[in-house]
């Protein structure tokens, strides 16, 4: 092909070498390089402890005691790709009158008077190569603690899976769901 | 699709990996669907309407002159401009080239980490955080439609706000190439299952077919005998880029029509080559 | 069948009312983070995809877009389906909208020039200390002239009406003008709008030099009704180009021919006396259109074998056209580019008028069509400022008779009008100057005092396309995103200063929003409530109908006389080259090379990018001395610029083609001191009868000066297939 040669230029000692890198264990038939490399991209997220929130949001007083459904919050889920976090003005619906006399709710107020969003700290996420979306797997009739384990009596939210793609593959073949990289990997 | 290399790749990968890789059996095609473009030279104007919408849609880094310069600019899918004779009988015609999807791509076969392979719908999927930058997949192709990431891209605040989250930005030392959007294709699915129904032909339209004035390029599934693309790509006039290479393209081109030219019925081909991008 | 139909299409205004609301849900930064809507939008969720109709960033292209929004922020712009003129499909510029709106050197702040006109010098202002000091300008001032670029709808409207209250003029600014077609079109066809030209039922069409595939008058309309001129479901129609330069129209002609700058005319006439000779029209009043210009007799002077060597055209060659022109009907003749942009540009527009009518095409399906009005209260595009106004204007300016105040918007006539006109002297002689856009341009680069607009995906807005795709259509524009920056529009400047100055003429309306919902409802108001209405207005980027309108009534006495020479300026010895500027596709008049998108879009033709390149015959190269990447110098009688020579097969000997769109000082980093603006170099000649510039009418020298510059083309270089048997471009005869 000198179609290409002609197309890219000469490559660089650097370039030189990542491909050399690449290139050598195949022809000593190293597959613990590749293994390696293939380890350090494939790993996926890891189950961590529950992060600190700017307001100590309670799932077990709402989703376990007052026993809201999942999707009364979280709207998106049936339909779009993230879940959603709600807005203060939903938190507000309630506690516009609920509890107004407790500390934390009046961190939630006071986001709303200023009318400043909250930074919540993310505890589920893939990486920007994934697109993982809710809702056909809601669809699909997942219950949502398959994935985040039993929110309801969680005080603080954390990981529960390790949300890797093996994690993910494994529940995709048991069910049958398709286990082409193009359904994921964007 | 399988060659002794091919399966010896995905061995070798499979026994370092485990179960992550799926085996064959379970990448059955889903429903026997095979995404495909049909691009008629006779409309086509080479007005690079696709070129930009591509960019936009895909998030392509910034051709700065200097890339142009170093012939590093990434264009997933470019206008190719070939002259034919001298003034006053001169010609250019244009031809866009992308990905051409192959069912036989020679770019699968020689990639070490599974970073490209060809799934169940015809796709030739590049796998952005596998890739390990050998660029083997690139000096494979025919085409020259693979782009190797030579820089991180960069977009000067507050340009980033433009980037689509549906597709990755990536980074340097992958490879890059045209997905036909697959993040529309899944959008499209997920919109078709929850409505519980299938995806209609024309739902799916890559930012290139949809922006193209003169529909000059029109996408579907070329098995599907009913799309509009399968019944173009039927046409008389239909071939496929460099055919002899035997690499069962997935975009199916239809010849430009020049009632002035002389053909070369012996030979099944115009006298004046095009062959000359220069 | 539409994926659009299944998209979400909202209205923005609920979205939009507290501006609060969508500002405080920006993308998060941190990835770590995830913000919460303070107030969640009714119709959006966080991710969500949200597509609104609006005008395309710029409102004198014609076309409505939808734009893909996400979490308040801007994503990518496609063609409005919906739409009559561009059905769903987009044209490169339109498309960069999203790049002009998150420039980085876009203006946010009002400025205050410090030091000379021109210097680009600035200090930065509060809006409220602007806005007082516009107001303090305009109250002593005793007439104010607005300058703005081709606009129809409520913006035209309060342009005119403001420019009235304080006795000034609005002057619009077209940098390569449709005043010459807009001429051709009341004098040969009696309509006072750009007619229709229905493409894709032709079976022929005969263009002299109308690049209208890519930037002439509304290509992307007149690029739909090419695809099915081609392939659709009739006769696949055939192309005739003839111009001086290969356009990218001519690139895709099935015949390409070569003619002389400004013998255009002659050789459409040539081509109406072999119709008339040979009896190849079956129209029955082809001799009505003939003695419309003193009858065959005159057309006869014209013969091929008369006209063979003015024109370049080998009289055979005239024959065949004549021929396959006649024989494939309806056929459409059009005129544009360097045939009208000559001296005698009004008569080769003229000359091409007739060959429609001698073959029965005005009026018919498959040739030029009359277009409507636009709807009942909304105001039609103002007729565009010739370039003889504009430079009066400025000679007038020079001598002292000067506005006090001039307000100019969407228009860079300091970049676009030649340095022989002194418009920027004069520009600079109006005591007191004020620039409203979003980035910086030559022009404002002379102002006193800059405001920073708010982007067309940020504003109110409405327009009547020009021209109309043969029915009545009313574009709507709403803001598709809070503004990004603390832009006020163009329509909000003018209505807050007047009611500030003159309160006693004031409309009622205070904001566009106001302006253009009143304006709506005189328009498609009626019994019951407007709101609905309203909102489906906005929705849809506006409403159209399928009623054709108006007509045409040629005129029966033309006085067409090309038998003389075109004039041209600088001689045939000083400067033996003639200079044909021409638009690119990506970088058109410049409006948009400071998005790099634009700049890194392959020019069709030579696949150049980023620079101001020359296209030079390869023998003539030769003879000059120079090749590939050589720069060269590029003197008129009026100016000199450099270029870097691309040797071109196309190029016709004697012919250079240069780029307009480069050579900024102002605009951003991706424009600034890159190429050459040729404009600037051209003569001010003016193309007798309409007042156009004549652009292609300047003569030139070509010098080389030791300089190389690789050009940066995406190119391959020669040879790089041939190994292929098979040719990459495949050709079949039908």
């Amino acid at each position: 092909m000198q179609y290409l040669g002609a197309l890219l230029p000469r490559i660089t000692r650097l370039q030189a070498l990542v491909i050399g890198l690449a290139v050598t264990p195949l022809l000593l038939g190293g597959a613990g390089v590749i293994a390696l490399l293939l380890f350090l991209m494939a790993s996926g997220g890891t189950v961590t402890g529950a992060p600190e929130q700017p307001i100590a949001f309670d799932h077990s007083v709402h989703a376990g005691e007052a026993a809201i459904p999942c999707q009364f919050c979280h709207r998106g889920v049936v339909t779009e790709a993230s879940a959603t976090i709600p807005s203060v003005q939903q938190c507000m619906f309630c506690h516009g009158v609920v509890a107004t006399d407790r500390p934390q709710i009046q961190l939630l107020q006071a986001h709303w008077e200023t009318n400043t969003p909250v930074d919540w700290t993310r505890v589920h996420r893939v990486p920007d190569h994934v697109r993982f979306v809710h809702a056909p797997h809601i669809q699909a009739g997942l219950d949502c603690a398959t994935c985040h384990g039993d929110v309801a009596s969680m005080s603080e939210v954390r990981q529960v899976r390790s949300l890797s793609m093996g994690d993910c593959q494994g529940c995709h073949r048991e069910n049958s769901a398709s286990l082409d990289c193009a359904t994921c990997h964007k | 699709m399988s060659s002794a290399h091919e399966a010896s790749a995905r061995a070798t990968a499979v026994a370092t990996l485990g179960e992550t890789i799926p085996t064959d059996a379970e990448v059955t095609p889903l429903d026997g669907r095979r995404w495909g473009m049909v691009i008629d030279l006779d409309r086509c104007t080479g007005c690079q309407a696709c070129v930009v919408a591509c960019q936009a849609e895909n998030n392509i880094a910034i051709n700065e002159e200097n890339r142009v310069l170093e012939r590093r600019a990434k264009t997933w899918i470019r206008i190719e401009r070939y002259w034919e004779g001298e003034f006053p009988n001169a010609k250019a015609r244009f031809i866009p080239v992308l990905c051409q999807h192959c069912g036989n791509a020679p770019c699968e076969t020689v990639c070490p980490v599974w970073a490209t392979y060809h799934n169940p719908e015809g796709l030739n999927v590049q796998v952005y955080n596998r890739c390990i930058g050998t660029r083997f997949c690139a000096n494979g192709c025919p085409y020259s439609v693979r782009y190797f990431n030579f820089w991180n891209p960069e977009w000067p605040e507050p340009l980033n706000n433009q980037l689509n989250p549906d597709v990755t930005v990536r980074t340097k030392g992958i490879i890059e190439k045209c997905t036909f959007c697959l993040q529309r294709i899944n959008r499209a699915r997920v919109t078709s299952k929850n409505e519980d129904r299938e995806i209609a032909d024309g739902e799916v339209q890559p930012a290139c077919v949809q922006s193209c004035p003169t529909t000059a390029l029109v996408f579907g599934d070329l098995n599907d005998p009913s799309t509009t693309a399968s019944r173009l790509a039927e046409s008389e006039r239909r071939y496929t880029l460099l055919e002899n290479f035997g690499t069962d393209p997935s975009v199916v081109y239809l010849k430009k029509v020049d009632p002035h030219v002389e053909i070369d019925h012996h030979h099944g081909h115009h006298a004046e080559t095009a062959g000359k991008h220069a | 069948m539409s994926t659009l139909g299944r998209r979400r299409f909202v209205m923005g205004s609920t979205a939009l009312i507290g501006g609060a609301t969508v500002v405080a849900c920006a993308a998060p930064e941190r990835e770590s983070q995830v913000q919460s809507f303070v107030l969640q939008p009714e119709q959006s969720l966080p991710g969500q995809e949200l597509w609104f109709a609006t005008a395309c960033a710029h409102t004198s292209c014609g076309n409505s877009v939808v734009v893909r929004t996400i979490d308040g922020r801007a994503k990518k712009v496609e063609g409005n389906p919906a739409f009559p003129v561009n059905q769903g499909k987009l044209n490169v510029r339109s498309q960069s909208g999203v790049q002009s709106l998150y420039h980085p050197d876009r203006l946010d702040t009002p400025k205050k020039r410090r030091g000379l006109r021109g210097a680009g010098t600035f200090n930065n202002l509060e809006w409220a200390t602007a806005l007082d000091l516009l107001a303090e300008k305009l109250s002593d001032a005793s007439s104010v002239t607005i300058i703005t670029g081709p606009i129809s709808g409520t913006r035209a409207r309060i342009a005119q009406d403001f420019a009235g209250a304080f006795a000034g003029e609005h002057l619009v600014y077209e940098t390569i003008e449709s005043s010459v077609w807009r001429q051709v079109a009341k004098a040969g066809l009696g309509v006072d709008r750009l007619p229709h030209l229905d493409i894709a039922n032709a079976h022929s069409i005969l263009s002299f030099g109308a690049d209208f595939l890519s930037t002439w008058i509304s290509p992307t309309q007149y690029s739909i009704g090419y695809g099915e001129f081609r392939q659709g479901a009739g006769e696949r129609g055939r192309l005739i180009q003839v111009e001086p330069r290969m356009s990218t129209t001519g690139a895709n002609a099935d015949s390409w021919v070569y003619v002389h700058p400004g013998q255009e005319g002659a050789l459409a006439l040539s081509i109406a006396q072999v119709i008339a000779a040979e009896g190849l029209t079956g129209n029955d009043n082809w001799f009505d259109a003939v003695n419309a210009v003193g009858g065959l007799d005159a057309l006869n002077a014209y013969a091929p074998d008369l006209v063979a060597e003015r024109t370049g055209v080998p009289a055979s060659r005239i024959q065949e056209i004549a021929r396959e022109f006649a024989s494939h009907q309806p056929g459409l003749a059009i005129a544009g580019g360097p045939a009208l942009a000559s001296a005698n540009g009004l008569d080769n527009g003229l000359a091409v008028i007739l060959l429609n009518r001698m073959v029965g095409s005005v009026g018919r399906v498959g040739g030029l069509l009359p277009n409507p009005g636009p709807r009942t209260g909304i105001t039609p595009p103002v007729v565009p400022t010739t370039f003889e106004a504009l430079a009066s204007r400025a000679n007038a300016w020079l001598d002292g008779d000067s506005p006090d105040v001039a307000i100019v918007f969407d228009a860079d006539p300091v970049y676009g009008m030649p340095e022989a006109t002194r418009f920027a002297d004069a520009l600079g002689s109006i005591p007191f100057v004020v620039g409203i856009g979003t980035a910086m341009s030559e022009t404002l680069g002379h102002a006193d005092l800059v405001l920073p607009a708010t982007h067309a995906f940020e504003e109110w807005g409405d327009f009547a396309p020009d021209p109309m795709p043969g029915q009545q259509v009313a574009g709507y524009q709403q803001p598709v995103i809070t503004p990004f920056v603390t832009g006020r529009s163009f329509g909000d400047v003018l209505l807050t200063a007047w009611h500030e100055v003159k309160p006693e003429t004031a409309p009622t309306w205070e904001t566009m929003r106001d302006a253009v919902r009143a304006g709506a409802e005189q328009s498609f108001g009626g019994s019951g409530d407007f709101e609905a209405r309203w909102i489906d207005l906005l929705k849809n980027g506006g409403a159209w109908n399928t009623a054709h309108g108006g007509s045409f009534s040629p005129s029966q006495d033309w006085n067409i006389n090309l038998l003389a020479e075109p004039q041209f300026s600088g001689d045939e010895i000083e400067f033996p080259m003639h200079l044909v500027p021409f638009e690119s596709v990506a970088l058109g008049t410049g409006d948009e090379s400071a998005n790099p998108w634009m700049q890194a879009t392959p020019d069709p033709i030579t696949s150049t990018t980023w620079t101001t390149w020359v296209e030079v015959n390869p023998k003539t190269a030769a003879a000059l001395g120079v090749t590939r990447g050589d720069v060269v110098e590029i003197r008129t009688l009026h100016g000199k610029f450099e270029a870097t020579v691309y040797e071109s097969p196309v190029s016709a000997p004697g012919i250079i083609g240069v780029p307009i769109g480069q050579g900024h000082r102002f605009g951003g980093r991706w424009r600034e001191d890159r190429g050459a603006n040729v404009l600037a170099a051209l003569a001010p000649l003016t193309v007798a009868g309409a007042g156009g510039l004549a652009w292609a009418a300047t003569r030139a020298a070509v010098t080389p000066t030791n300089n190389f510059k690789q050009l940066p083309t995406i190119e391959v270089v020669p040879n790089a297939r041939n190994d292929s048997e098979e040719p990459v471009v495949q050709i079949s005869h039908e």
